[in-house]
């Protein structure tokens, strides 16, 4: 008989008789979907958080903020200095020739959450315009814009949900009453979906500010921001400094990111550590239930190697059943959960963003299961391999 | 007590299984214990915000003006007022990062007693313009004396006339807040005059004001006489009592309670599968040997406490090795965290009690089963087996 052939006959006997160790098996199928459960929840929430805050940048735009500034509430460029930025080289122009750019100052107003609970802080920001060039992106999906010199705000889609500002609610700050009258929404997960947008001018007024946190511009293409950033480091009447966007973005969510990612991983460890003295308990329980099958099947001989193979496909068998669970667990419960963190840094807004469970966290996750399964597999299987035939035969009742 | 050895020998009948299982049950506890901890650590925080305090800011997140300070002193019932800044700054390395909160000496003293430095300390910081108080903690981990020059490296809202963000200054001692889970962040206090005359923007403004009240029970309307006065000013104010403003912050960090509870639990309920499948698995294994021991004369109770009490030993006993492990490790944890100015982490005895409660209930309910089979177990049937 071929070694092969033996493999399959001995897996496939095993994998029959699993149904009579339902209790063991279990032990093993849902450890291991605890530990694949926790782990893709917490990357889905590091994956989903992620996508969000990189959403507001993109590669083909350039933020620019007061020298030495590292976030946009920490900024302070003078309303004057305005027109001297604009004119750089580097910024695309629309038909008309006007820099395809906006200066944009943010505030803070406290909101109400839904349910009651205390207020949170939510980013006000002063826009020139939401269907503009700049931000092809985004999109009024109800209402109408706000008008100018008049106290109207149009919110993020996310804060209509979370904080019920429908169209028609007010908000009382800075010494007015502010009426919503439009909800906006980016094509992709965003930051912007967390904050309220208003006229530009009319912030400015309000807060009796005349300088603005910061100016978002087109790029002209590709080197562009190396000629933007040139011009402004060469102009000593400014102190500005310009990054790319994305890049930007990107920076504001790495610290939570790893956080979240590191405890991903370090309570999914453990987890796993525990899983897999389960996994082991187990399997050394069906190897000793087995024994006299064991011992039969090598009597009759069955090489050891298939031996082994069939107790690492029992294990390998379960764990996936395992990691699929968990998977499939955490997608039904959080995959499209709407969580919310604060935004990292030192602005400090919750931001909203949605649990992404990926395909490749999932993939991850059934790793993961394999290894487990795999580690906790082996030593049994030796085991069933070492089985002394004669004595395991001589047990028989 | 004299079963002991029996109840010991029991448990060690199959080494390996039983290393397992305790190995498994001490993770779980770990991961309680260090989830639990991070959670009633950042709870603490809130509780030891006093009633009779009153913070006010600014709810646009900017600064506030100092010549708000006359007004908000006269607010009937306002029996004291401090205010300070504060910037973020790093000494030699940015992996030193450090708080530096420029407060009124005697003002801020008065109003927070928990700060505890000696009255020479007090003067010295009082009388040296540039000098510095400094946590114990801090001290101690950058090996800090009383009477160096630090310079400190500022990199959020530190920006000084002379276009620089480097400060100097002059340590002149060090305070502790005993028992405070925010004891070991790396704070610096120092005078307001200095840091006001010598920062480039934003002269004459503050963070927050601090106000005690006499009544506690008037917080809320002492809160609302505040912000009035500056209701149709430039510069609004949100005030709020020192434990709601410190709910607010803990609650926007996110859903914290949410994830400690769900991974918890997925832990705890695997474990009970597991304790359970295994303990019935050993009761199988000795079907005939409690049948010999009812023989013996053992009754059916004292078969059934013996499953119970093994269960019990070795739950407890690996729960509590567990939680001691997380304790251990909460304060290397804790040692890390407070570097960077969160809140130190530890585990509390009333979270090591629960654990306990708990491994007490999962022994419990995984050696019920074969508990009351052991009791119900018939000498004649099962020693018909063989």
């Amino acid at each position: 008989m071929s070694a092969l052939r033996q493999i399959f006959a001995v897996v496939g006997m095993n994998l029959r008789n699993l149904p009579q160790r339902t209790g063991a098996s279990l032990v093993i199928v849902i450890g291991i979907a605890g530990v694949v459960g926790v782990l893709v929840s917490v990357l889905a929430m590091a994956v989903g958080f992620a996508s969000t805050i990189a959403g507001a940048g993109s590669p083909d735009r350039a933020l620019i903020l007061s020298g030495g500034a590292l976030q946009e509430a920490m900024s302070n460029i003078p309303g004057d200095a305005v027109p001297n930025i604009l004119e750089a080289p580097g910024i695309a122009r629309d038909a008309q020739g006007r820099p395809i750019a906006a200066a944009e100052s943010l505030a803070q107003v406290q909101v109400q959450p839904k349910g009651g609970g205390k207020p949170s802080n939510v980013a006000l920001r002063g826009v020139a315009s939401v269907e503009s060039e700049l931000r092809p992106e985004i999109h009024l999906v109800a209402g109408r814009m706000f008008r100018p010199g008049l106290h109207e705000l149009i919110v993020g889609r996310s804060l209509e949900e979370r904080y019920g500002l429908n169209i028609g609610s007010h908000l009382q700050f800075q010494n007015g009453d502010w009426a919503v009258v439009g909800v906006f929404a980016s094509s992709r997960p965003s930051l912007l979906d967390s904050e309220i947008f208003t006229d530009s001018q009319t912030l400015l007024a309000a807060y009796q500010r005349t300088g603005f946190q910061s100016i978002t511009v087109r790029l002209a293409g590709p080197g562009a921001l190396e000629q933007l950033k040139h011009a402004l480091a060469a102009d000593p009447t400014l102190h500005v400094n310009a990054y790319q966007e994305s890049t930007y973005a990107a920076a504001q969510s790495r610290v939570l990111n790893t956080l979240l990612s590191w405890i991903g991983y370090f309570v999914g460890g453990m987890m796993a550590a525990g899983a897999l003295f389960g996994a082991l308990n187990s399997l050394y329980a069906s190897v000793s239930a087995r024994s006299l099958e064991i011992a039969t099947l090598r009597a009759i001989g069955f090489s050891p190697s298939s031996v082994v193979v069939s107790v690492l496909a029992e294990a390998l068998a379960l764990s996936v059943a395992g990691g699929l669970l968990g998977a499939l667990c955490a997608w039904t419960l959080f995959d499209g959960h709407v969580s919310s963190m604060l935004g990292g840094g030192v602005q400090q807004n919750p931001v909203a963003f949605t649990m992404q469970v990926t395909p490749s966290l999932v993939v991850l996750g059934i790793i993961w299961a394999c290894v487990i399964g795999f580690a906790g597999g082996l030593f049994p299987a030796i085991r069933a391999a070492r089985l002394p035939i004669a004595r395991a035969l001589n047990a028989v009742v | 007590m004299k079963f002991f050895g029996l109840v010991w020998t029991g448990l060690w009948r199959k080494k390996a299984r039983t290393i397992f299982t305790v190995l498994s049950i001490v993770i779980a506890f770990l991961l309680f214990g260090m989830l639990q901890g991070i959670d009633t650590s950042f709870k603490q925080l809130v509780d030891q915000g006093r009633l009779n305090v009153l913070i006010t800011t600014n709810p646009a997140g900017l600064q506030l003006p100092l010549a708000d300070l006359s007004r908000i002193q006269s607010v009937h019932g306002v029996t004291q007022v401090t205010y300070r800044s504060l910037f973020v700054g790093d000494y030699q390395s940015p992996r030193n990062i450090v708080v530096v909160l420029p407060v009124d000496a005697d003002s801020f003293f008065a109003e927070n007693s928990m700060f505890s430095v000696s009255p020479a300390e007090r003067a010295a910081f009082l009388h040296t313009r540039t000098g510095v108080l400094v946590a114990q903690s801090l001290a101690q981990r950058l090996a800090w004396k009383v009477g160096d020059q630090i310079p400190i490296h500022g990199l959020l809202n530190a920006q000084k006339k002379d276009g620089t963000a480097d400060w100097t200054f002059q340590i002149v001692g060090t305070y502790d807040i005993p028992g405070n889970p925010v004891r070991d962040q790396p704070l610096l206090l120092m005078n307001y005059p200095y840091f006001d005359t010598a920062r480039a923007s934003d002269r004459g403004t503050v963070q927050l004001f601090q106000e005690t009240i006499a009544d506690a029970s008037q917080a809320a309307a002492m809160s609302n006489a505040i912000d009035n006065l500056f209701a149709n000013s430039p510069a609004p104010t949100h005030t709020d009592t020192e434990r709601a403003t410190a709910q607010g912050q803990l609650a926007q960090i996110g859903d914290l309670d949410f994830f400690v509870e769900a991974i918890v639990g997925a832990a705890f309920a695997t474990l009970l599968l597991l304790t359970g499948s295994t303990l019935m698995q050993a009761y199988r294994e000795r079907i005939h040997e409690f049948a010999v021991m009812k023989t013996l004369g053992f009754t059916d109770a004292g078969v059934s406490g013996l499953v119970l009490s093994e269960a019990m030993l070795l739950n407890v006993g690996a729960a509590v090795v567990g939680l001691l492990l997380a304790r251990a490790l909460l304060r290397v944890l804790g040692s890390v965290t407070a570097r960077v100015g969160a809140p130190g982490l530890h585990l509390p005895w009333i979270v090591f009690g629960v654990g306990v409660g708990i491994a007490v209930l999962l022994a419990l309910a995984s050696a019920l089963p074969p508990a009351w089979r052991a009791r119900r177990l018939s000498i004649i049937d099962a020693l018909a087996v063989r």
